[in-house]
């Protein structure tokens, strides 16, 4: 019988052993996840900010909207003043309002998040503002909507992301890096080359 | 025994020299059309080209039997059909010529040159008349110093009896290039432009003195050689008087650049701009501008073979034959014009042996542009048209390397990563174009990257090529700046001249259904790789 006590507990150690192993496992992983090889994410992975939060409070009553028209291949942009709605972002309001208005994306396409940090609006993007275009639908988007943050001095450079990931272009221009709301070509009213 | 190998001999002969005279590739070169796509055979001295040749070129045609019947507008022909392994064809040179049509094999090349001869050049008062053998696209302009009105004819041989009907102190005809004819009258007058005739055999113009006379060319080249006044800074120069430019004046010539200057009396109202309507040839646009064309005598350039100078209402326009195609750089500066001619490194000028990335846009998740029914999408049309040209580039012996072969997505950076790691000669991106409203937009555009100049050379070569087959409008040549300020990651990432080129429109009904027939796909591949031949020299 003693001898049956003393195998049963010599039976156990290769599971207690295992269960030893099998936590410290499961430590060195957790340890790894939190400060480890896989917090190395994308870059532009690591910058994604908490977009889904309320976003942060603007002082604009009133706002520029822009709208689009072409005339042949030229692409003219035009602004009028607007009252922002009560408990509305401004920018997200000037924002949606430019994508309705070019009719390029589909309605379900909407800016429903923004934070500006050190100059750069990022802005948290739908699902469907995710796809690329022809070049002139493109310059239409980037250029009107470069335009209508160009109007808030705290944006310098935008960036766009959709579900946790940038959107890397819309077509042809690369937009993995945040480009810039003003220059010759995207601060003035008329979008001429 | 012996003797009868004697009587066999000259069989013998005739046998072995018959099975010595090869086949090889050729291409037609037609009037104005340009070279054709469908290449030719070259047997000895024929040119032998599929049925389907004769559809490019616009004549109906019947088989029947072993010969096949050809009807024009002018004369027709009949010729005898022969197969090859390619399919049926017929002999060119021998129809051409019953057609009353010239044809001409270029010097070391097998470039067939098929030219109409111009058999008649009447001038008598201010009636100007000209016929062709067969059917011609003039062009007709101005120059000034002394003021003619000129006809070039592309595709058109003088012939000795032609030159023979000409007579007078006052007209000038020329072979100007091996298949360019020049016809320059001086009225004594500045005459009016008429306007551009259509695609003919007869061409009639009556001229009459245009309402500006400008200014006599005596006092317009005596201000020009008195020193040039400092330009006057006024606010607003829109309207005010003429500037007068140069003469125009060679300051450098190496084995890599000209630099070119002119003299300006004032400060240009707009910046100047340039266009290439032809790839070796150059238009300055000089605005409200009048300009001395050089002297022939004292104007000595290797790298430019003809300079002419006409007038566009207010403007000038300085235009500059290439002795090949040159990426070009305006600098204007106070008191002067800067014009750089940049001669593209080119290797040894053939196609067969560099390396061509093909991109095919988009594929994968990322569809591209789609139709309003979302029936077709860009994707699927690039994939089609990268592998129609890869395929022809191949054919001409270039190394071709395709940044996708299937519908797979690859990032944008990655796409010109792959033609750098790889040490591409070039880079062809193939797109379709999208805009808002549906039907709005036709045609199409290649883009250069930001003001690269080669690039823009590029792009205009293959642009040029594009227009005449694509059957769609061409918008010309873009820097790719005017889309958005970095311009395109694939042009800005790559390292060699680089184009990406958007064929048409898809939400327009008419690109659409043509940028989805076959035809349209090898006609653009073929214009691509010609494009890309004429920025080489390659064949020209």
């Amino acid at each position: 019988m003693a001898t049956k006590k003393k195998q049963k507990k010599s039976n156990n150690g290769p599971i207690v052993g295992l269960m030893v192993v099998a936590v410290l496992g499961l430590g060195a992983l957790a340890a790894y996840v939190k400060y480890g090889g896989a917090s190395k994410v994308p870059p532009e992975m690591q910058r994604v900010p908490n977009l889904q939060q309320p976003s942060s409070k603007n002082e604009h009553s009133t706002v520029d909207l822009v709208t689009p028209s072409r005339n042949g291949t030229e692409l003219k942009l035009d602004k009028h003043q607007s009252d922002v709605p009560a408990g509305e972002d401004a920018r997200l309001f000037a924002l949606n309002h430019y994508l309705r208005q070019s009719k390029i994306m589909p309605a379900d396409a909407k800016a429903i998040g923004i934070q500006v940090k050190d100059g750069v609006a990022l802005i948290d993007v739908t699902p469907s503002f995710n796809q690329t275009f022809g070049s002139l639908d493109e310059e239409a988007l980037l250029k009107g909507m470069t335009t209508t943050l160009a109007q808030f001095k705290e944006i310098q450079k935008v960036q766009f992301f959709s579900e946790g990931k940038v959107v890397s272009s819309l077509g042809n221009v690369d937009l993995s890096e945040p480009i810039p709301v003003r220059s010759d070509s995207v601060a003035s009213n008329s979008s001429q080359p | 025994m012996k003797r009868l190998l004697i009587a066999l001999l000259p069989w013998m002969v005739m046998a072995s020299s018959a099975s010595a005279v090869q086949s090889r590739s050729a291409e037609v070169v037609f009037t104005y059309f340009g070279a054709i796509p469908d290449r030719g055979i070259r047997v000895a001295d024929e040119c032998y080209v599929p049925l389907s040749f004769m559809d490019k070129v616009g004549w109906k045609y019947q088989v029947r039997n072993s010969s096949v019947v050809i009807e024009t507008d002018q004369k027709g022909a009949r010729v005898a059909l022969r197969e090859f392994d390619l399919g049926r064809m017929i002999p060119l040179r021998a129809a051409l010529d019953q057609m009353g049509a010239e044809t001409l094999w270029e010097p070391d090349n097998d470039n067939l040159l098929v030219c109409a001869p111009v058999s008649k050049i009447s001038i008598e008062g201010n009636r100007v008349e000209i016929s062709t053998g067969i059917p011609v696209r003039p062009r007709v302009f101005r120059l000034t110093g002394p003021n003619r009105f000129v006809v070039d004819l592309p595709g058109a041989r003088l012939t000795r009896d032609t030159v023979q009907q000409v007579s007078g102190s006052n007209v000038r005809v020329s072979q100007l290039e091996l298949n360019t004819v020049r016809i320059a009258y001086e009225p004594g007058y500045r005459p009016s432009l008429p306007i551009l005739p259509p695609v003919g055999t007869n061409f009639k113009w009556e001229l009459d003195p245009d309402e500006d006379q400008g200014t006599p060319d005596e006092i317009l080249v005596k201000t020009v050689a008195e020193p040039v006044k400092p330009p006057i800074p006024k606010p607003n120069l829109n309207l005010g008087p003429k500037v007068i430019a140069g003469p125009l004046k060679v300051d450098i010539e190496s084995s890599n650049r000209v630099a070119l200057s002119m003299k300006l009396s004032g400060l240009l109202s707009k910046p100047p701009q340039f266009r290439r309507p032809e790839a070796d040839l150059l238009e300055i646009v000089l605005y409200n501008t009048s300009l001395t064309a050089p002297d022939s005598g004292s104007f000595n350039s290797a790298s430019v073979t003809d300079v002419s100078v006409r007038d566009e209402g207010a403007n000038t326009i300085l235009a500059l034959r290439l002795a090949r195609p040159m990426g070009v750089e305006l600098s204007p500066q106070p008191g002067g014009l800067g014009i750089i001619l940049i001669k593209p490194s080119v290797g040894n000028g053939k196609l067969a042996g560099k390396i061509v990335v093909v991109d095919a846009g988009h594929g994968g998740h990322d569809n591209g542009a789609r139709s309003p029914a979302k029936d077709a999408y860009e994707k699927n049309l690039t994939l089609k048209i990268a592998k129609q040209l890869s395929e022809k580039l191949a054919k001409e012996g270039a190394t071709v390397i395709m940044t996708r072969k299937t519908d797979v997505f690859i990032e944008l950076k990655e796409r010109a990563e792959i033609a750098n790691r790889n040490g591409a000669d070039f880079f062809i991106s193939c797109h379709i174009n999208s805009n808002t409203l549906s039907n709005s937009t036709s045609g199409g555009i290649t883009f250069y990257h930001k003001k690269d100049p080669i690039g823009q050379l590029l792009a205009d070569c293959i642009q040029n090529e594009i227009a005449k087959v694509s059957g769609l409008k061409s918008f010309g040549s873009w820097s790719d700046g005017r889309i958005y300020e970095s311009g395109f990651s694939v042009l800005r990432n790559s390292k060699m001249p680089a184009v990406l080129i958007e064929f048409g429109f898809i939400n327009h009904n008419f690109d659409r259904k043509r940028m989805m027939t076959t035809d349209f796909q090898e006609a653009v591949a073929g214009a691509v790789v010609k494009g890309l031949k004429v920025y080489l020299g390659d064949g020209n």
